[in-house]
């Protein structure tokens, strides 16, 4: 899954549970400070995006990921290692 | 033909008709013309197992007419539908909503009232289970044993646990068992009537019932229901609503109960793989799954136990052929005694007889369906254990036949507990007439026997009910101390017969649900609450004196001040450059020093160097190549880095901002694409829109921080946007990032923010190595990776330097610009009335109050002149561009501010080689948000003091308060 890929799905679910437009949407926008998301949605966002990405989020990892962009990082890494091993 | 549209009228008399009974919706029975389910005597299908059986399909499809063999039939039940199913869980919740807020007092005498009702009709129930196929003893057992259990003693006990009151401190605490509210039971298909009576304890805990029937034997249950239970609700008052009843498919009733908000509780008693499937299922939908499932029951029996007894408990085994639950299925006998108690066994397991159920002599029940009977005991034999009774298949006069309905009472005897172990009977639940002894291996030495034989019992999976027979105290305390693993023990008591406070129901393992246990029904239907009511003021709490435990920790900064600092005042009382109220205003300092002493030697606090305050000076060191910008080679570089670990320190400050030409130029020729205007005013969008969202967030509240709400936000989001970062916390990232570039001298944790910032370039860099994008980090890495212009110490300061030039600038130029605007209403009006003034304007903005004062420490090569004065070499500049651009030699009458002047040149982005890569971006995003903050905040004014940071190079605010006019709904954008 590429970074785009997994963008366009963090999108895709922001607009889904958070109502939020995807035009508004980029790497850099913080779930709290710029789109004012609701604990509880960010929760329940975690949780779905556990099973569509297939990677474990625990809480206290989600608790420090402010922007969309940190969480595309941490998807885009955790499947890395899982796929690589012989990577680095 | 008696149907049950009297209810009040004596039940006895209908017994021996025909009973019907339709769906029991909210305590009424719903008239029905639908399909029916006929229930045929067991007597009948007994006599004639295919003959009864074909009438009963018979009359189950309407093909012919119960007056055919009126004789054979018991009764039938009404089939409910779908609506039917609706209707009965919402005349659940409403009753359960007045039901269960009522009080415990008015609820607990439906106990006593059911149990008069019950005991009133314990014959006609009696009969009827006989006439649903359980031998009489049997039936007169489980009446009993359900009078037992809504006996006082149970039932006092339960109310017990139910509400307890207290007082502390001036409060009134109540514990109560709340009740969870709708709960559907689904009793065996079997024998459901003594089940529903069991559940229906659970209305004294304030639920409402929804009973789901099977349509095997639906009548013993219904008439328990409808007839005594019903009443019984009325007896005290009770909302009709509590209890509903019916007859239907099963996976229909469990599909509407899951998919239902209506429900809350789920009770079922059923197999242990299908209610282990149907606890994730209720978990799923958010209900609680209360399991009664299956049980395999072990009878331990010592060397001094009482034989007679013992055996006449382990008899109960093939009460009812083995169809209840918790019957003894395995006895543990100690090998001393082993063969005495095989033989009475023996004896008396061979003596059962087949027979109707009426027959007070019979204790074998029918069992149509003995599935595993045969391959039970092959596999008995097969693993050498002996099969010493059973085997055969009988009709009621104890004839082999193949349409047999009896399984003839079967006894296997094992040797040895590991033998025992492998065999079916003994790991698994059977349903038919089968009692296995297994007898230990003898030992010497009783205690290890005891040992073994106890470790047996208490690993057992499954978790209803064992027993013990002996007469040693010791062995029954290390029964009662060690096997924990099931609802129930009894010891040289009848196995099965009810026992005053125990319930007949529940345990853990294979038997239960996750949260087995003896299952009271009230109370697993219910779940605590506290509460607590002060009656009068609670008690103050204790006026403790303060006492500080322990010293907090805190880190201070450093502040190790080189010699003469602080300095005097200067003439006429004005601050000292680069002191604290130099900091809140520093242009009358700046005024007066370039009047006086334009090239002036000062002390700051990173030591002493040379001021420029004249516009010409400063900007001729920006273009004199004797003027280095390596802070390595400036004395007050070396000051203002001394606090950062010298390993980074080394590493990191080799970026653009810290070196000379000709290694300046080329670094620039590398970064210069990413800053061409052209390439810039692709981020006027998005700067637009986080200022429009920004503003979108705060414009209902008609006050605010500008600084926190727009300008923060905004330079954090540009910044990283440009680099390609992604900061898991951009506020802690921006807030570190802004204190590095602070007084290193007066920041704790100095070194610690350095290592934080090392850490988040690292991190960005492998990011982008992983997978770059079209952004600043990328460039830089591929400058290093695919083309070798520049070293890795340099990819990671020159990402750590934009760190700090590609935030701070903007947000002082918004910061600034505003309150410039701010503290000038009349020009504020003119750039809101047109916004193309902006043009000229913010250049003016930026010349007013220059966001970065001064540049970073520069350092003489060689002797220079700047006017009269000569600067020694390797001595230290401060290039005041605060000061340049306030010059009245370069710009009249410069402290005001002129949205319409015109005169070019202000050096707040400096001069020359080190001209501000970003310059067009710092622009255009000051631009994009003053404009937008004007057209958006109307009549906006300052609405408190603003509050400048503290800093050494930067002029900017940490506070901006506001206020302006809420614009009506609709009418801005």
């Amino acid at each position: 899954m590429s970074r785009s890929e997994i963008l366009a799905e963090l999108k895709a679910m922001l607009a889904e549970f958070g109502d939020v437009d995807p035009q508004l949407v980029d790497e850099q926008t913080a779930f709290i400070a710029d789109l004012g998301l609701d604990s509880l949605v960010l929760v329940r966002m975690t949780v779905v995006a556990e099973e569509r990405f297939g990677v474990r989020i625990p809480d206290e990892v989600a608790w420090e990921l402010d922007t969309v962009g940190s969480v595309v990082s941490y998807v885009e890494e955790s499947l890395s290692r899982r796929i690589g091993a012989g990577g680095e | 033909m008696v149907t049950c549209q009297e209810p009040d009228g004596p039940a006895t008399d209908h017994a021996d008709g025909l009973l019907s009974f339709g769906p029991l919706i909210g305590g009424a029975t719903v008239p029905d013309a639908g399909d029916w389910v006929y229930a045929v005597r067991a007597s009948a299908l007994i006599d004639d197992p295919v003959g009864a059986t074909c009438y009963r399909n018979a009359l189950n499809a309407g093909r012919m007419s119960p007056d055919a063999h009126p004789e054979t039939i018991l009764g039938r039940c009404a089939l409910a539908g779908g609506d039917h199913l609706d209707a009965a869980l919402r005349a659940a919740r409403d009753a359960a909503a007045e039901w269960g807020g009522s009080a415990r007092d008015r609820r607990a005498p439906l106990a006593e009232a059911f149990h008069s009702r019950l005991r009133d009709h314990a014959d006609t129930l009696t009969g009827l289970l006989v006439e649903e196929g359980h031998p009489v003893r049997l039936a007169r057992t489980e009446v009993a044993d359900l009078l037992t259990f809504f006996g006082p003693e149970t039932t006092r006990w339960c109310l017990r646990q139910m509400e307890t009151r207290h007082t502390a401190d001036g409060r009134s605490v109540l514990l109560r068992r709340v009740p969870d509210g709708v709960v559907c039971v689904q009793p065996p298909q079997n024998t459901p009537a003594l089940s529903v009576g069991a559940a229906f304890q659970s209305v004294l805990a304030g639920n409402a019932l929804v009973v789901r029937l099977s349509r095997h034997a639906p009548i013993a249950a219904m008439y328990l229901l409808e007839r005594i239970a019903v009443p019984a609700l009325a007896d005290v008052g009770a909302p009709p609503g509590v209890l509903s009843a019916l007859c239907t498919d099963p996976a229909q009733a469990l599909d509407a109960w899951l998919a239902s908000p209506l429900v809350d509780d789920v009770l079922y008693f059923g197999d242990s793989i299908r209610g282990e499937q149907l606890e994730r299922a209720c978990l799923a939908a958010g209900k609680k799954p209360i399991l009664e499932l299956g049980g395999n029951d072990m009878v331990v029996v010592w060397r001094d136990a009482p034989l007679d007894q013992a055996v006449a408990a382990l008899m109960e085994s093939y009460h009812g052929s083995g169809q209840i639950c918790c019957a003894p299925n395995v006895a543990l006998v100690h090998p001393e005694i082993a063969d005495e108690l095989t033989d009475r066994l023996t004896d008396r397991v061979r003596a059962l007889r087949p027979g109707f159920p009426d027959d007070p002599g019979v204790v074998l029940a029918a069992t149509p369906n003995t599935a595993g009977y045969d391959a039970t005991l092959a596999d008995a034999r097969r693993a050498g254990a002996r099969v010493l009774a059973g085997g055969r298949h009988l009709d009621v006069n104890g004839h082999e036949s193949d349409v047999a309905v009896f399984a003839e009472p079967a006894l296997v005897r094992v040797d040895g507990l590991g033998r025992a172990r492998e065999l079916r009977s003994v790991r698994y639940e059977t349903f038919f007439p089968l009692l296995t002894l297994a007898v230990p291996h003898p030992v010497g030495d009783d205690a290890e026997l005891l040992t073994e034989m106890v470790s047996f019992v208490a690993t057992g999976t499954y978790g209803l009910r064992n027993s013990l027979w002996t007469r040693s105290d010791e062995v029954i305390d290390r029964f009662v101390r060690d096997v924990r693993s099931c609802g129930q023990l009894r010891v040289n008591d009848s196995h099965l017969a009810g026992v005053p406070f125990l319930s007949n129901h529940g345990g853990p393992g294979l038997s239960g649900d996750r949260f087995g246990e003896l299952n009271y029904p009230m109370l697993r239907t219910s779940r605590l609450q506290g509460v607590s009511v002060a009656r009068s003021a609670p008690p103050a709490e204790a006026d403790l004196p303060y006492v500080p435990a322990q010293p907090r920790p805190r880190v201070e900064a450093v502040r190790e001040y080189p010699p003469g600092w602080p300095p005097e005042e200067l003439p006429g009382g004005l601050p000292a450059p680069f002191t604290e109220a130099f900091h809140h205003d520093p242009y009358p300092t700046l005024h007066w020093l370039r009047e006086h002493r334009p090239v002036s030697r000062v002390i700051s606090p990173d030591g002493p160097g040379w001021l420029l305050t004249r516009y010409d000076d400063v900007r001729a060191a920006h273009t004199d190549p004797r003027v280095t910008c390596d802070s390595k080679r400036v004395p007050a570089g070396l000051m203002w880095l001394r606090h950062w670990p010298s390993e980074l320190r080394e590493r990191l400050f080799v970026h653009l901002l810290d070196s000379d030409d000709p290694r300046h130029g080329e670094l620039r020729a590398i970064m210069r694409p990413f800053f061409t205007p052209a390439r810039q005013e692709q981020w006027r969008t998005r700067v637009q829109r986080v200022v429009e969202a920004r503003i979108d967030r705060i414009v209902d509240r008609g006050s605010g921080d500008l600084m926190a709400s727009v300008a923060y936000p905004l330079g954090g989001n540009v910044l990283f946007s440009v680099l390609g970062a992604t900061p898991p916390q951009m506020s802690h990232l921006r807030a570190m990032i802004w204190r590095t570039a602070e007084w290193n001298n007066d920041v704790p944790y100095v070194a610690a923010l350095a290592h934080e910032v090392d850490g988040f370039v690292r991190a960005a860099v492998a990011d982008k190595r992983r997978s770059p994008g079209d952004d600043l980090i990328s460039l830089l890495v591929r400058a290093r990776d695919q083309d070798g212009l520049i070293s890795e110490d340099e990819l990671h300061g020159q990402v750590m330097m934009m760190l700090v030039a590609g935030q701070d600038p903007s947000i002082n130029s918004v910061g600034n610009s505003l309150h410039a605007l701010l503290a000038h209403p009349d020009q504020l009006a003119a750039l809101r009335d047109d916004p193309t003034l902006i043009g000229t304007g913010l250049n003016e903005l930026l010349r007013y109050e220059s966001p970065l004062p001064f540049t970073s420490w520069r350092g003489t090569l060689e002797p220079i002149e700047f006017g009269e004065v000569t600067v020694p070499a390797d001595d230290s500049l401060f290039l005041c561009l605060g000061a340049a651009n306030r010059d009245p030699a370069r710009f009249p009458d410069p402290d005001r501010l002129d949205l319409y002047r015109t005169a070019p040149g202000h050096l707040a982005f400096g001069h020359g080689a080190h001209y501000c890569l970003g310059a067009h971006i710092g622009r255009m995003t000051a631009e994009a948000a003053v404009t937008t903050v004007l057209r958006r905040l109307p009549g906006l004014r300052p609405s408190g003091p603003p509050r400048w940071r503290p800093s050494m190079f930067e002029r900017g605010l940490s506070v901006l308060p506001v206020a302006w006019d809420v614009p009506r709904r609709g009418t801005t954008r």
